[in-house]
């Protein structure tokens, strides 16, 4: 143990002083070359993994908010939603809420100026959405997400926002799968069809999100929606809630499933809200992003194995001298592991620093711009934690290996360097 | 104090096998400065490595001191050295990245000593060699003579029993050999045992004994 000790404290005296006298741009440059892999093992996955959780963030801020209720399967609405209302109103840990009422239908634009009334109607299918447009506002600041025209007047009656979607111009990259309407700007007037009744509305604004349930849609005043589809009862099809921080989206669920509300609406988490499909892509780009890390990790052992060895070849006089004089092999291995050490743990902390002061600040400012979500850069502290670990570890290797290599050559070779 | 039986030294190269040391005996007692000497390739300084434990004989027997060394394992020969030994070498062997001082703590460190101990030592070590105000240079700060004189105190300040000196005058001009060897002087003047490998004559005036190698054999004692 004493000799352990001694070997240790040695080999920390012998490491210290070779890094603090190594030639500084060798130094700088292979701390340099950590840093890279250090990123490359955490931005990669975290831009991968970050495309989906943009989506995802994106789907919870206008869409879903943290608890979804929406109308369950083969009903038209969600019944007592008056009651589960007033129950969201009265819930303490319920922050905002907004409901909408919905309804399937068409909408119909140049109807003024066509002249063929063989060929098809300039129409789109659309799900028709009365909201308290304020509310509605608070809740998923759509008026964001105007970009051309304005955001509904609450005070004002006659008006449509479509979503862009419903727009040829904004929606030729979905190809001919789905109808669009074609020039159609806002003061256009446009024809609204829902459940065969027909009304006439100017549109306000375009609203382009990428969070596809919105875009879809037209955004009308709950009052005009109630007056077009004549619904006998004030029951929504959608209400959503944001609740304090303190508590989970699961505990918030479990508050509405527990006063039976579950029977009257499919409640859901905004997780749970998420398609399968996006979560099983989320699952394969984290796999994709743990495997090109992987390759950095090689890449990064090789570079830190081929630094040591080069380090302890040329020093092999050194190192066969210091056995000469009968300092142990240990002392010496540890004096190397230490300069590894060195490298991974001042390649990790300036990653780090880059990580979190730079590039996940920029990539929150910038996302970059994905057809089906702003991409931001994931990197949670517990995953960069790990892959830390990981980079020390497999570093440590990559130093020990040649290290012990050439601690292990005949002593009096060494010295004599045949 | 070194007792020396029968020594062989073969080295193999593919088939070739040439033999170096060819049934060496020899005696030092403690205290006495010892010279081996002989032309170049007669194999004085593999006979040098075999007695200071750098390096293993093919046959026969080294004993040190009551010790067979020859029995020792590797780690225990490693300890051998560090406790029971010093060397010189002909190159100096101080290590590039280490300042005067802490070439001297290196072997003192490895004996467990603390910090402020091998400090301590080493500067004394460092005066006693007239070379305190070169105590924080690196090696490639300072002449070769005063190199070779921080690989003296290195290799005694941890007071081994034997010094081993591998041609330290050799790349030296005459000032900085003749420095060292009044070093040595002195050293065993305090009853150090010295065993020094040479090839310059003069420098072995001060020695007890020269041990003549021809052909790896000893010619005369």
């Amino acid at each position: 143990m004493s000799n352990f000790r001694t070997s240790f404290k040695l080999g920390i005296f012998l490491g210290t002083k070779q890094l603090k006298r190594a030639n500084r741009s060798t130094t700088g440059l292979i701390i340099f070359i950590m840093t890279l892999t250090f990123l490359n093992l955490v931005v990669v996955s975290g831009i991968l993994v970050g495309l989906i959780v943009g989506g995802n963030n994106a789907n919870r801020d206008q869409y879903t908010g943290d608890v979804i209720m929406t109308t369950r399967a083969g009903k038209a609405d969600i019944q007592k939603s008056q009651d589960i209302l007033a129950t969201v109103r009265a819930d303490k840990n319920v922050t905002q809420y907004t409901y909408r009422f919905l309804s399937g239908g068409t909408v119909e634009a140049n109807y003024q100026t066509r002249t063929d009334f063989n060929a098809k109607a300039d129409t789109a299918g659309t799900q028709l959405t009365g909201i308290d447009a304020n509310r509605e506002n608070d809740f998923s600041h759509l008026s964001k997400q105007v970009v051309e025209g304005a955001y509904l007047d609450p005070s004002e009656s006659g008006y449509v926002v479509l979503g862009a979607n419903l727009l040829q111009r904004y929606s030729s990259s979905f190809g001919d799968g789905f109808d669009s309407l074609g020039g159609t700007y806002p003061g256009d007037r446009v024809k609204i069809t829902v459940d065969g009744k027909t009304q006439e509305f100017i549109v306000k604004g375009i609203l382009k999100s990428k969070v596809g349930d919105v875009s879809i849609r037209a955004f009308v005043t709950q009052g005009d929606f109630l007056r077009l589809a004549g619904r006998p009862s004030l029951d929504v099809n959608e209400i959503a809630l944001r609740h304090v921080p303190t508590i989970t989206d699961e505990a918030s669920k479990d508050t509405f499933v527990r006063s039976g509300f579950s029977d009257y609406a499919k409640i859901q988490t905004a997780t749970e809200a998420i398609p399968d499909f996006l979560n099983q892509i989320k699952t394969a780009f984290g796999v994709l992003g743990n495997m090109i890390g992987a390759i950095g990790i090689v890449v990064a052992s090789i570079t830190i194995f081929i630094v040591i060895f080069i380090n302890a070849v040329t020093r092999r006089k050194y190192i066969g001298i210091l056995k000469g004089i009968g300092v142990s092999p240990m002392a010496i291995q540890i004096s190397y592991l230490l300069q590894s050490m060195f490298y991974a743990v001042s390649g990790s902390i300036l990653g780090t620093l880059i990580l979190y002061g730079l590039l996940v600040p920029a990539f929150n400012a910038h996302p970059i711009n994905f057809p089906f979500s702003d991409g931001i850069l994931v990197a949670e502290p517990a995953g960069t934690a790990v892959r830390i670990v990981i980079l020390l570890i497999v570093t440590l290797i990559a130093g020990f290996i040649p290290a012990r290599m050439i601690v292990r050559k005949n002593t009096l070779d060494s010295i004599l360097g045949r | 104090m070194i007792n020396v039986t029968n020594i062989t030294k073969t080295f193999k190269n593919g088939s070739v096998e040439t033999h170096v040391l060819k049934g060496i005996s020899l005696r030092i007692k403690s205290g006495e400065f010892v010279a081996i000497m002989g032309k170049s390739g007669a194999g004085k300084s593999t006979l040098m490595y075999q007695i200071s434990l750098l390096d293993h004989p093919t046959t026969g027997s080294i004993e040190i001191d009551g010790i067979n060394a020859t029995d020792l394992d590797t780690n225990a020969r490693t300890e051998f050295r560090l406790n029971q030994l010093g060397y010189i070498f002909q190159d100096y062997a101080l290590l590039p990245e280490l300042t005067a001082i802490e070439n001297v703590m290196v072997p003192l460190l490895m004996q467990g000593k603390t910090d402020d101990e091998a400090k301590r030592i080493a500067t004394d070590s460092l005066k006693k060699i007239d070379l305190l105000h070169r105590a924080d240079n690196l090696p490639s700060q300072m002449s070769g003579g005063e190199q070779q004189r921080v690989s003296i105190a290195r290799a005694v300040a941890h007071n081994p029993k034997i010094l081993f000196a591998d041609e330290p005058t050799a790349n030296l001009d005459n000032v900085s050999s003749q420095a060292v060897i009044d070093i040595f002087r002195s050293l065993h003047a305090q009853g150090q045992t010295i065993v020094m490998v040479t090839h310059e004559k003069e420098y072995t005036i001060h020695c007890d004994r020269i041990i003549r190698i021809s052909d790896g054999q000893v010619v005369t004692e």
